[in-house]
Order: structure tokens, then sequence, then C-alpha cells
């Protein structure tokens, strides 16, 4: 078990970094299911690994993900690419508790004793919500509280991980706001008056608040401008070279993919159907589907 | 003591007491609000959801408080019921006749006298002691609410004990106003484990609840909620290490009746003079202080 930091004195190293070695699989899924419906005895046992959709034609039953395998190395990008309805991002909002996954196995190497985190108890949930993960959602409203002050997004993190002095709360908030560019002037104005791209920044820095080892990045630059997109971008890898924080990349976008991630797994009608180096899949695409996407690239 | 006398102005209400249930509820309400009030004590600030009875005062108008007071008394209890420190304002004067008319317990204005005592956004200046209980209105049982609206999660954060949305809520205050800014009704937390919601009392009667000799119950009839604070528990106002709780000040102001300084002020107008003047909140207090006899 890991014991939590409270009270930890300025800016503590959080227990769990010891614990992180390189070689070690960081976050390790097997297979993860999340199924919308009852589910029938053809749609349980599918003849073909292949479907045409995600709904059983039997049953009507959606397979959001069927039986994903994957796994994360620390301070690794996955990209994760695939058409809308792919289930790319029921597939975050499981690893990040949001959903809850029908079946399937989670485990994170910086806390060992908790077996598998899908079955684990809510409080303990929360614990690594709050401490291990960081999530940046596609639309910022799900992610930050619009009328309450940009510091105070980013507090809300730290009362969560038992900090309760003012001073020091707010040294961290404008540190971490200083690190995604917003300017110190505005750091308590709220997200609402800011531009999108603002509000994807503010988001980056309340889920980086309690130095997670993990970043859930959820279709981070759709519906930003491609100037605005770039400087998310370059943030996001600066994050990565910097902090050392491992992240999962959702887009629809092989572009934002190409740039960001060293391994890319292709989904299609909730299955993995391929997945290994970015470039390799970007350069020579075996499935036919991600040959599609490959060549329906601009 | 003498059960007080009351005369009605209108006839029809002068029935006889015996056409009610002692202490006008029926004992199967009384018996489900006792064993939600031993379930709220096993579990500080703790609320426990009731089946709140229909009264003859509307709902948020004190029925959760009267629910309370109604399923403890007794024949020989001595009840006072204050409005805001008043112990003569319309409501509290209703509920008083209410409860003297259909159980005959005898009423007073004295703390001292009184074995129950029900009160809105005040707790008696008087410190109350192990064979008193003291039965609190709630508008708004629930202190989590001006920072979630859902029912649901706020059970639920209660449950995970995930409080750092209600942080926020102080901290807002301090980002814009430079200071904590709530003030009556300042969210506390009871025996480490639940944030409670005082009622509005003032912040000065926040430390009246600490490690207090007397039962504090609190009754909410709209909300349909019943918690309590146990005698001898801890209830600590939130605050940061680096912003602290405070109470109210009254520095170089006292009552212009009984002279005090260590008690809760009101701020008025004097009528005569036109200056602003202070005085006890906590009335039978400040006329006890000044030497009269209270009923």
């Amino acid at each position: 078990m890991i014991q939590v930091t409270e009270h930890a004195a300025e800016r503590a190293v959080p227990t769990w970094t010891a614990r992180i070695r390189a070689d070690e699989k960081l976050l390790e899924v097997r297979g993860l299911t999340k199924r919308y419906g009852p589910g029938c005895s053809s749609c349980h046992q599918p003849e073909t690994g292949e479907w045409h959709s995600s709904r059983c034609p039997r049953c009507g039953t959606i397979w959001a993900c069927r039986s994903l395998d994957f796994h994360l190395y620390p301070g690794e990008i996955l990209g994760v690419v695939g058409e809308s309805g792919s289930g790319k991002s029921t597939m975050v909002k499981c690893l990040y508790f949001d959903e809850e996954a029908t079946s399937g196995e989670m485990t994170l190497s910086v806390c060992p004793g908790d077996g598998n985190l899908l079955q684990a108890s809510s409080q303990r949930k929360r614990y690594v919500r709050n401490h291990l993960m960081g999530m940046v959602y596609q639309n910022p409203y799900l992610g930050l509280r619009m009328n309450f002050s940009s510091s105070g997004n980013v507090a809300e993190k730290l009362f969560a991980a038992s900090q309760f002095h003012v001073g020091r709360v707010r040294r961290r908030a404008a540190e971490l706001l200083e690190r995604v560019e917003i300017p110190l002037a505005r750091m308590d104005e709220p997200p609402a008056r800011f531009s999108g791209g603002m509000q994807q920044r503010v988001q980056i820095s309340r889920a980086l608040a309690n130095d997670p080892p993990i970043l859930l990045l959820d279709e981070v630059t759709t519906g930003l401008d491609l100037s605005v997109q770039a400087r998310v971008l370059d943030l996001i890898r600066s994050i990565r070279r910097e902090l050392g924080v491992a992240m999962i990349v959702v887009s629809h976008d092989l572009g934002v993919i190409r740039m960001l991630a060293d391994r890319t797994m292709v989904m299609r009608h909730g299955a993995i159907v391929e997945h290994g180096l970015t470039d390799q899949i970007l350069e020579d695409p075996q499935h036919p589907y991600t040959q599609l996407l490959v060549h329906s690239l601009l | 003591m003498e059960a007080a006398r009351i005369e009605h102005t209108r006839p029809w209400m002068n029935r006889p007491a015996a056409a009610y249930n002692f202490a006008f509820l029926d004992e199967g309400s009384k018996r489900e609000i006792r064993r939600k009030t031993l379930k709220a004590v096993a579990i500080p600030g703790y609320q426990v959801p009731f089946a709140s009875r229909e009264l003859p005062i509307a709902r948020g108008w004190g029925t959760g408080g009267l629910q309370l007071t109604l399923s403890l008394l007794g024949p020989n209890d001595v009840v006072k019921v204050i409005d805001q420190g008043h112990d003569d304002s319309v409501n509290a004067v209703s509920i008083r006749r209410l409860i003297a008319e259909t159980s005959g317990a005898a009423t007073t204005e004295d703390t001292a006298k009184a074995t129950l005592i029900q009160s809105r956004h005040r707790i008696p200046e008087e410190r109350l002691r192990a064979d008193q209980i003291l039965v609190l209105q709630v508008p708004q049982p629930e202190p989590l609410r001006r920072v979630e609206r859902s029912e649901r999660l706020t059970r639920r954060k209660h449950a995970e004990m995930d409080y750092s949305a209600m942080w926020l809520a102080l901290y807002e205050g301090i980002v814009r106003w430079g200071d904590i800014t709530l003030g009556a009704d300042y969210p506390v937390m009871v025996h480490g484990r639940y944030i409670m919601a005082p009622t509005p009392i003032p912040r000065w009667d926040n430390e009246k609840l600490h490690q207090a000799e007397h039962l504090t119950l609190f009754g909410a009839g709209r909300e349909k909620k019943i918690y309590a604070v146990p005698p001898y528990t801890d209830v600590i106002p939130l605050q940061f290490e680096d912003y602290r709780f405070r109470k109210e000040s009254f520095d170089g102001k006292a009552c212009r009746h009984c002279g005090s300084t260590d008690t809760f002020l009101d701020e008025t107008t004097d009528e005569a003079t036109g200056f602003t003047v202070y005085q006890c909140s906590d009335t039978a207090f400040c006329r006890k202080r000044r030497g009269e006899e209270l009923p």
C-alpha cells in the first residue's frame, strides 16, 4: 500500500516515484470489456474475430470495448486512433473510472498491493484518480469548474491530497499555470472567460497538480484551430520530456498521433485491430482498416 | 412547575387537549422519529433520512425541530422555545403554545430551568448541562449543497469523505475577498468524519457544540433529515493552516440593556436618537442578568 502523503512538507516527492522502474510496465490492462446491454449467446462467443459494427445484430447490445489488452511503460506515449464510435473514449473513461468496466483487469506497478484496480473500492479508485492519474477531456466543461477561479480548479486537486495551506497551494497552482503559459495575472479568473486553447491548458495543469505518473488525454486538440493545436501539442511534448509522465493519447487525427505517440494502437468496432510502433503503423499498415485510415490522411 | 395556561383569542381553538394524542403526533410517528434520532446519535454528524410528518405549521417553519421536540417530550419536561434568541417572536410563541396545549408540558423562558430547548438560529448563551437537550430547526441540512446540487452526489461525497469541493468554496472566498467569507451556518467537521451544517447559528455559537455536555439534535422537516451531535464530541470549524476560523468580534461594543460585552450582540437603531446601538441577541439571558424574574 502506498502511504498517502498527508500534510506533506512543501513539494514532497510523491511516494510512488521510488517504485517506478523504467523497464517495468507502469500500467497493464487485460481483457478490458465495456458492454451496454445484456449481451446474448451469439455476441458472448462471436463466431469471427471481426465484427461489422460494435452492435450485436441479434440482441442489440453495444460492445464499446471488447477484451482490450495493452500496457504502458513509464514515460511512454501510447496513441489510440480509430473512427468515431470505435470505443476509444469509452476505454479511457474506464481507465479513469468515469465509466464502470464490465469486466477486465487493470494493474498499476506503483500500487502492486491493490491487484485489479477495476474491482477496487470507490475510495481507492478516488485515490488513484487524484494521485496517480490525470485526465484531460475533449470538452473542458467536463474537466473544469467553469465559474470557479483557475487557481481554484488546480487547488481542488491539492485539497483532495490533504494540502490545507492556502499560501503553499497558491504557490503550487501558480507554478503549474505558469508551466502551461497561463499569465499569472489571470490565475484567479474563471476558465469560462478563457479561450478554448487556454481552457485545455488549465485542464492540463489541473491534471498535473499531484505529479501523477500517468496522464490520459482524450481528443485534447479536437476543435482547436491549427496554431493553437500546435502550441498544445508542443506543451504535451515538453511535459513528457521534462516530467517523464507516461500518457495515453486518444485522437482520431493521425497527425496528432504521428507527432506525439511512440506506440500506437488502432481501434475499430470496440476491438484493437492493429498495434505497433507509430512509424511502422503509418509507413506499413497491415490491417485493411489501418491502410484505409493512412491513405485517407491528407 | 405549573403548566402555562393559555386562553385562546380564537374560541374554536379552545378544544379539550384530549382531542389529540399526547404531544400531537401519534405513537407510531413518534417511534419512527425516535428510532431515526437514535441512529443519528450513533453516527455523529450523519444525516439520517426520516418520514417527516404533516403538522399544523407549514414545512420550512420549524417542523423538523418540532417533530423532534414532540417525540422527545414527556409530561414532566419543561420546554423553552427560542426564535433567533427571542422567546416572544410569533413563531416561537405559536410553537410553544402548540407544545403546551397538546401535551400539558410546562414552558419556561429561563434556559437553566428548561429540560428541552427548541431553537432557531441561536444556541443560548448559558452553557447547557448534561440533563438538557437542545433541538435546532434546520432549513438546509446539507453543507455540501452550496457546491453540489445533486443529492445523489452529495451522499457519495459524504460516504467517501470527498470534501475537496467544500475546501474549494472556502478557497474561492479567500481569492475574491481576502478572507473566509462564510458567516452563519459555518461548516464544521464532526468527530473527524462528517462535514455538518450547524444550522444558521452565528460563528459565535459554533464552539458551544464542541465537547459540549448536552445532546444537540438537528431536525429538517422539509428536507426530511435528522442529525445529531452527542455530548463530548469534537466539532471543529473548517479552516486552513494559514486562514483560521474566527468568530464575530464585538470589540468596544456592549449591550445597551445589561452592558454585557461577552455575548452575541444584535445591531439595531435607537428609535429616539437614530444612533446604532447593540443589545444581547439572547433576550432571556439579558433579562436574567438584569435581575428580572423569568416566567
